[in-house]
């Protein structure tokens, strides 16, 4: 029961920071619509329809704050699910955090690995690093070789058969078609 | 650009259409990889090929991974796709007495003629929609998409309503940075110029239905084994004509869900299985090929019913669509009322390609259902980071752009957290993608009707769209307060 009460609260607050957010998102663009300049008057000015959903959005997003703190509303589809829901707090704090783990890989992949070396030592170490955090149960030689195989794949078929760039400084397949070409 | 229906009879044609179908029923088969997610992550590679390829390959994904989900739900006890739950409980069973083959080759046989059923209304009705929408003036096209993203979000948000209409005005909000496309004034572009094009909805879509699907599916469990026996798998033909009355039912349920805007097969599948059940009087979850029936015709009459109202209106009937929408705009052909008009021949071509992506899609199946099972033991440790990383690579192939990606990026990880609040994303994206028609429209008529306001609101068509928004709301509203009046409430 305790562990019921402490996944609703949990899930109330992060429903009234997201509501909050909403709040201040719609009374930014709504301040900002009615500054913005009106060459034909209201009738057709750029900001009548910005201004129409920045009111609408602030009212759903009040809505929202008010119900959940209200409670009028079981928040949280976790906690109806069946099982132990102290398991089951304990599943959605660590999933969170694996998600923010994969998601900082993902950009330090994309807007730093990729600017400092070629695409596929990049995107090998980006394997690496997912083999690492989500595969676990594997050996260090499947990871390895999954994080050397996908890469090459991935140039492969992107660069010589869909004939599409890859992001970032290059990559060492297109250096050596380049090469070969000269 | 001319769309020639022959093309697709063309090697490349049939090809593209091959590989597109195989792709889609392997990419459904993974549990946890949705339809919509496939799509988005295959869009960005359409942007080198011509338009019509575009279109044969994302109609042929489409089709392949609305089926592809059936085979890991029935075999696996893991639905391939969000669609696939109630073919799940209906087939598992089946495939727990040995006849997970048959299950598959009933889903495969009356997918297939869910296809042609969503097809058969397409036909049918195209022509009268674009008749009708080409009487619709500026207000009435403002009311209809207004109508669209209220009805989308009374009908994806479970129980809270006020989060879809919060999502749908979000996704309109998102859509007004940039320049205006009357005065040319810029719009909350804070003098950044990377938002004086606006944001573009492709990353967008890639963000929602591909990083944040892949962040939450990231930790999913691998499955532990795989039925040795699967069975005989082609269906006998007494079963087309014991179980007819249900796969019309649910052809009729799925193509009209589908052409609600905003309204996917999730719900068209549930909604058919149910009704099966009360029509039959039977539990489908003991193991049912009716259940199979029910939920695969809906889920696959469903593609026809979503592209109704996306090629005359160019309003998406579903997510899905709306990349069907985001893969056409990449090559400039903008789907509506006028699409005959701006791209002869294109109905024609669009027919066409469904008909050849169902065949194909029958005879990749036969071909992949039984290699593609070996695939499904893939742990999510390999797959989601290949996701990712198809996210990225997607998102930069549609633009040459890194703040695409940065949006994309940043779209994911907020749709990963709204995700985990039950947010629904399919207002956001009807949202993002027709905000800019809503402001043009509504300008438009406020500057023709300038003093005849009353005429404007007046105007039968309209009044019927005003009535039907109302009734929208008044729904979500009452059902929103029904459910605050129970302790309880369970998403299902």
């Amino acid at each position: 029961m305790a562990n019921d009460t402490r996944s609703t609260a949990h899930h109330s607050i992060s429903e009234l920071v997201t509501g909050i957010c909403l709040i201040i998102v719609s009374a930014s663009f709504g301040f900002h619509s009615l500054v913005m300049e009106r060459p034909g008057g209201w009738g057709t000015a750029p900001g009548l329809m910005p201004l129409i959903l920045s009111i609408a959005l602030f009212l759903l997003a009040v809505t929202i704050c008010f119900s959940t703190i209200k409670g009028r509303i079981q928040p949280a589809k976790q906690t109806s699910q069946v099982g132990s829901i102290a398991q089951t707090l304990n599943d959605t704090h660590q999933h969170f955090g694996q998600a923010i783990k994969a998601a900082c890989v993902t950009g330090l992949f994309y807007f730093v690995l990729l600017d400092l070396m070629p695409f596929e030592v990049a995107a090998i170490l980006f394997y690496l690093a997912m083999t690492y955090l989500f595969w676990s149960s594997a050996s260090l030689v499947r990871r390895l070789m999954v994080s050397i195989i996908l890469p090459l794949v991935i140039t492969i078929v992107f660069q010589v058969v869909l004939h599409m760039p890859l992001p970032g400084s290059g990559s060492l397949l297109e250096h050596f078609i380049y090469t070969i070409q000269r | 650009m001319a769309f020639d229906w022959t093309f697709i009879l063309s090697v490349y044609g049939l090809a593209t259409c091959f590989a597109g179908a195989g792709l889609g029923i392997i990419w459904g088969a993974l549990p946890g990889l949705s339809v919509t997610m496939a799509m988005a992550l295959l869009v960005g590679l359409t942007y080198t090929m011509p338009a019509s390829l575009s279109i044969i390959f994302m109609i042929a994904v489409w089709t392949g991974a609305e089926f592809g989900g059936a085979i890991s739900a029935i075999l696996l006890n893991m639905p391939g796709t969000p669609s696939a739950v109630p073919t799940q409980l209906a087939g598992y069973p089946l495939a727990k007495r040995g006849e997970g083959g048959l299950a598959i080759g009933t889903a495969l046989t009356f997918s297939m003629l869910g296809n042609w059923a969503g097809l058969f209304v397409l036909l049918l009705l195209a022509p009268v929609m674009i008749a009708l929408a080409l009487n619709f003036s500026s207000w009435e096209m403002f009311l209809l998409v207004t109508l669209g993203i209220s009805i989308s979000g009374s009908l994806t948000s479970g129980e809270r309503p006020v989060k879809g209409w919060a999502m749908g005005c979000l996704g309109m909000l998102i859509s007004m940075v940039g320049k205006d496309l009357i005065h040319g004034v810029d719009r909350f572009t804070f003098n950044i110029s990377f938002f004086n094009a606006g944001i573009h909805y492709l990353p967008i879509l890639i963000g929602l239905f591909g990083l944040a699907e892949a962040l939450k599916v990231l930790n999913s469990s691998t499955p532990k084994s795989i039925p040795a026996k699967m069975g005989r798998l082609l269906p006998p033909l007494s079963f087309v004509m014991k179980y007819w009355q249900s796969a019309l039912r649910s052809s009729a349920v799925g193509t009209f869900i589908g052409a609600i805007p905003g309204v996917g097969a999730n719900i068209a599948s549930y909604v058919s299985y149910s009704l099966g059940e009360q029509f039959t009087g039977r539990r489908f979850s003991r193991g049912d090929f009716e259940g199979v029936v029910c939920s695969e015709v809906a889920n696959n009459a469903n593609i026809g019913g979503g592209l109704l109202p996306t090629i005359t209106l160019g309003i998406p009937g579903n997510s899905s669509s709306a990349l069907i929408i985001a893969s056409l705009a990449l090559h400039g052909v903008v789907l509506g009322p006028t699409i005959e008009s701006d791209q002869p021949g294109f109905l024609l071509f669009l027919y066409v390609a469904l008909l050849l992506a169902n065949i194909f899609m029958y005879l990749s199946a036969l071909a992949l259902i039984r290699p593609s099972i070996y695939l499904l033991s893939m742990p999510a440790g390999v797959v989601m980071p290949s996701v990712l990383m198809f996210c990225l690579i997607g998102t930069f192939a549609a633009s040459y752009s890194s703040f695409d990606v940065a949006v994309m990026f940043v779209a994911g990880i907020i749709g990963f957290i709204l995700n985990r609040q039950n947010y629904p994303f399919a207002p956001l994206v009807l949202g993002a993608l027709l905000g800019p028609t809503a402001d043009e429209n509504l300008r438009r008529s406020i500057l023709v009707n300038e003093g005849h306001y009353v005429d404007m609101l007046l105007r039968p068509i309209g009044l019927v769209l005003m009535i039907v928004i109302i009734w929208s709301i008044y729904y979500g509203i009452t059902r929103s307060t029904k459910t605050a009046r129970r302790p309880y409430s369970t998403d299902i």
